[in-house]
């Protein structure tokens, strides 16, 4: 198994490649659509950061078995967010009060997602995790 | 669950930093059982008792509302 700094390490070199695909990806290739080029450019840079933190602060261990609850519940959260999001969704499709395309129904559910995984995690830890 | 990990951690002049290191946990997690927002497994419990050099039922201490089936 790969230790911690080492793997930060590797974490920071792929945030690197990533940033640089989407640079050359731009520039060089005869351009990629402008939205690829922002997400690869955000999933480089937060790869980036997060390592970049990680390895500064020395972190031995990145899981265990706290982290591993708060995940858990975080997702389900998330999840559940999602269900309510889709069945508003189908719900006003079903009534004609917006009409959604595929593209539109996946952008939302995206965002929905990575709105509410941060917004639970902040939920599940203010609470507490002790039953 | 109370516990008594803060008092005995200071006894031994460990930092919370140390006792996660010994442990094999993160400091948020020794952070969280002190101020009884996680109740840590039986292995972990174990382990943190070992490292603090006492006996799991020195450092955690059940109360009434743990068990709200049992009369």
């Amino acid at each position: 198994m790969m230790k911690p700094k080492a793997k930060y390490v590797f974490l920071m070199v792929a945030a690197g490649v990533v940033i640089l695909a989407s640079i050359i990806g731009q520039f060089l290739l005869g351009g990629l659509d402008v939205r690829v080029m922002s997400v690869l450019m955000a999933v480089g840079c937060a790869m980036l950061a997060v390592s970049v933190v990680r390895y500064w602060r020395g972190e031995t261990v990145e899981k265990d078995e706290m982290t591993k609850v708060v995940q858990n519940r975080m997702f389900a959260y998330s999840w559940w967010a999602t269900y309510i999001v889709i069945a508003a969704m189908a719900l006003g499709n079903e009534f004609r009060i917006v009409s959604l395309d595929a593209s539109a129904i996946l952008a939302t559910l995206f965002f929905v997602m990575i709105i509410t995984l941060p917004l639970a995690k902040w939920i599940v830890m203010r609470r507490g995790l002790a039953e | 669950m109370k516990t008594r990990m803060k008092e005995l951690r200071a006894r031994h002049g460990m930092t919370q930093e140390e006792l996660a290191r010994k442990v094999g946990v993160r400091r948020e997690t020794i952070l969280f059982i002190e101020s009884g927002k996680y109740n840590p497994s039986l292995k972990l419990a174990f382990g943190i008792a070992k490292a603090l050099h006492s006996k799991v039922e020195d450092v955690f201490t059940p109360e009434k509302k743990d068990f709200p089936r049992s009369e």
